[in-house]
């Protein structure tokens, strides 16, 4: 928080492209990059003053005249560009310089200045000159207005040089460790999105009272060694949600499988490969073959907006309105791991983040789907006797479960769609690029919009 | 003639509204004006502006619960509060810093921050305080600010001078308002002809069913006389007797109410019934959802069943006093209609 007097102040509230700005500073710190580099289409550029102070800010001239000589670590540097002019030629120039910095290691967040209709066309645009995107999607045009309208796209030579090669899940199929207790309404549709999408199934059962036991075992019966099952804790059941057993015993799962990516999993999640073109293993290829041994996850909660959700129905079709989590402590889902040959550490975090060393993690998150409430009834049975009841006090106090424990006793589970953002499965991954592959969302709530 | 889906999407509505207003702000300011906090809260989640700019800010409690309500429903607004404060108000950047950082104190005059802002661009602007902004040129040049969604609200229209000439020029120039009964007078007027389709809805209620806007004004005139109580207990243990006596006053409340809600069908859409029966949905169900149909087709008064889901204890505290806003004012609304039943059947 600032407070600024009119002297001060800075000559207008409005910015272009916050998350683009906030995107590159988020892509410096996943990288490991040392440099933010605002290419600037007019003098002066209209940045946030902080931005302004953090980045080196040049013209497009003098990028493509002199990229090579121009005193500039570009392998260690992150470029952001708008191709804005007012002349056909000078897009060019600043495009061919974009290409040279690109070929001396830059990582290049670049988009366009006004709304395109098909952003298929800027990356032709863009591979014309040699500039491969790994990503593009849409952005924020402005901090005011917000129309998701602008073109962005993320060239980073290395990783589109591994997507132009022919899809490959890693060697040995991932393993989602999956804990259970009471979700028959939901968790063989998942289930089989997981399978369908190349991941193997290991499910912890906490002694489930509603069938879900069952549908489990019927399930490893149709996939055979692709569904693994048990019950936890062996003894039976307790009264308890031990969540930091439940957490040892997943990471404990994990070791049995050194070199396998293994992913920690909620009987509610649907973890999503970022290309819609990749299954969610074959995604995990890429982040290996990346050198990755570690995957973030950005979430979306789904939220009924229609009561009646059952076992018959579909979640990616019945839920088609979704909001961003609801505290910051979601910031960080480092939730799936190349499992070392030790076993890493879940529980410290609360399941936040799979701790082990050496790590490296990819620099782009998976979009996760989360569907804890699905209907009136089993949202109050989850919350009320499921769950509520049965923490450990130690737990909450040491801030987990907030999700749960701060919801009333007057809550109702079904919104109005006007309250929540829609999902289009078509162009989601486009519309919400990147809230999907990095911290936006987090980075709006510290105060990103504003000057 | 109502389908379900009309009915099912009322009912959401109505739950949002309920919601909203009896929603209390986790943090405030101290011996704050809280009267407008409930509509403020309800613009907040039903209009979801981007952009959020209140003029007179004062001690902030207002602006403190237009940030709280933008975090707590994910809205994404940046808030700017425009005031001449003599000094730096450091307690409220604290609180602000701590509660919602997408916010901005702006210490000045509101026409000198006007230039700030593109023509178009501003979602919602607030005139807390016309009096102490420079009367009533405060907001004109702030009109071209306002985006195809906007909505302007404006304190103290019922209390004479500035404000109130204000609110007659708005009233002029956008005919679609609330106008609910707050103390000292809240107004809000629809600027942009492209709202959001529950604010849409909500407008569209409250012009058929004046209870909407008596039930809307009555919570604003409670917060305001029990916020600073709510504060002022916490930080002197008062807390235990000031919420016993809520509770206490809460299950009078709807003891009555239960009765006559008993006694008479209030109808099926956009009624205070409706709204009370929203209400009653809110409450925890027991365990199972079957028990409470089961219950309710056996013709088990309600009073008894809501007592029945005191099962919860820990998450009590905060219903207690939204149960008795509600079941007070519906009170107050019911009489009112069988007064004017009865004056209409005389």
């Amino acid at each position: 928080m600032l407070t600024l007097a009119p002297e001060h102040a800075p000559r207008a509230a409005v910015f272009a492209q916050p998350d683009a700005l906030g995107f590159a500073e988020y892509l410096l710190h996943a990288h490991g990059r040392r440099s933010i580099v605002y290419v600037a289409a007019a003098e002066p550029a209209r940045l946030p003053p902080a931005f302004a102070e953090r980045a080196i800010v040049i013209g497009a001239e003098r990028l493509a005249s002199a990229a090579p000589q121009a005193g500039i670590d570009w392998s260690g540097a992150v470029v952001v560009a708008t191709l804005a002019s007012t002349s056909v030629a000078r897009v060019a120039t600043l495009v061919s310089g974009l290409a040279a910095v690109a070929g001396l290691g830059a990582l290049i967040v670049v988009t366009t200045p006004h709304r395109i209709e098909n952003e298929a066309v800027f990356r032709d645009c863009l591979a014309s000159v040699g500039l491969h995107p790994a990503f593009v999607g849409r952005t924020l045009a402005d901090n005011f207005r917000r129309e998701r309208s602008v073109a962005l796209a993320v060239v980073d030579a290395p990783l589109a040089a591994l997507l132009a090669e022919p899809p490959a899940p890693p060697q040995q199929r991932p393993l989602a460790v999956i804990a259970t207790y009471n979700d028959a309404d939901v968790i063989a549709q998942l289930a089989l999105q997981h399978l369908a999408s190349g991941i193997d199934l290991h499910f912890v059962d906490n002694w489930s009272a509603d069938g879900t036991y069952e549908i489990l075992a019927e399930l490893a019966r149709a996939h055979g060694e692709r569904v693994a099952l048990e019950r936890w804790p062996a003894g039976g059941p307790v009264e308890k949600y031990l969540w930091t057993e439940l957490l040892d015993r997943k990471a404990e799962i994990g070791s049995a499988h050194p070199g396998r990516w293994i992913v920690h999993i909620d009987s509610d999640e649907l973890w999503r490969s970022p290309w819609p073109e990749l299954s969610l293993a074959e995604a995990f290829g890429v982040a290996e073959r990346y050198g990755a041994t570690a995957v973030g996850a950005s979430m979306f909660t789904f939220v009924p907006t229609r009561d009646g959700f059952s076992a018959a129905d579909e979640p990616l079709e019945f839920f088609t309105h979704f909001t961003y989590p609801p505290h910051d402590s979601y910031e960080t889902l480092l939730r799936a791991w190349r499992q070392p040959e030790s076993r890493i550490d879940l529980s410290s975090s609360g399941g936040h983040e799979a701790c082990f060393a050496p790590r490296s993690v990819f620099p782009y998150r998976f979009p996760l789907f989360h569907y804890p409430f699905r209907s009136e009834a089993q949202a109050r049975r989850k919350l009320y006797r499921d769950r509520l009841p049965r923490f450990v006090a130690e737990e909450c106090e040491r801030g987990w479960h907030v999700h749960f424990t701060e919801l009333g006793c007057d809550e109702r589970f079904v919104s109005l769609p006007d309250l929540l953002h829609r999902h289009d499965p078509a162009t989601f991954r486009s519309s919400y690029l990147l809230e999907m592959i990095s911290d936006a969302v987090m980075r709006r709530r510290r105060g990103s919009l504003l000057v | 003639m109502m389908t379900e889906d009309d009915r099912a999407a009322a009912g959401l509505l109505e739950w949002a509204v309920c919601e909203a207003l009896l929603r209390l702000p986790p943090v405030l300011p101290p011996n704050a004006r809280t009267t407008e906090i409930p509509l403020m809260q309800l613009l907040v989640k039903l209009a979801r502006p981007r952009s959020y700019v209140q003029l007179g800010v004062g001690e902030g409690a207002a602006f403190v619960a237009v940030c709280s309500a933008a975090r707590a429903y994910q809205t994404e607004t940046i808030c700017f509060g425009i005031d001449d404060w003599p000094d730096e108000p450091e307690t409220l950047r604290e609180m602000l810093g701590t509660c919602y950082p997408p916010a901005r104190l702006l210490r000045g005059g509101p026409r000198e921050y006007a230039a700030w802002f593109e023509d178009g661009s501003v979602d919602a602007v607030y005139l807390a305080d016309a009096a102490a902004i420079e009367g009533v040129g405060a907001l004109e040049p702030w009109l071209p600010k306002l985006s195809s969604a906007a909505v302007v609200a404006v304190a103290g229209i019922r209390g004479g001078g500035g404000a109130a000439r204000i609110w007659e020029e708005l009233a002029a120039r956008y005919p679609v308002r609330l106008e609910p009964g707050v103390a000292a007078g809240l107004g809000v007027v629809v600027a942009g002809d492209e709202v959001p389709s529950a604010l849409e809805r909500l407008v569209w209620t409250c012009g058929r069913e004046p209870n909407y806007l008596a039930l809307i004004g009555a919570l604003g005139d409670q917060a305001a006389a029990l916020l600073p109580e709510r504060d002022h207990g916490r930080a002197n243990e008062g807390a235990a007797r000031v919420l016993g006596e809520l509770r206490a006053h809460a299950d009078g409340e709807l003891a009555r109410l239960c009765e006559r809600v008993m006694r008479r069908d209030y109808g099926e859409a956009f009624t205070v019934g409706a709204v009370f029966r929203a209400f009653l949905r809110r409450e925890p169900e027991p365990i199972e959802a079957e028990y409470w149909e089961t219950l309710a087709a056996h013709g088990t008064p309600l009073h008894e069943l809501v007592a029945g889901f005191d099962l919860l204890p820990e998450f009590r505290a905060a219903s207690d006093l939204r149960r008795l806003l509600t079941f007070q004012e519906l009170n107050r609304a019911l009489d009112a209609a069988d007064r004017s039943a009865g004056a209409a059947a005389c």
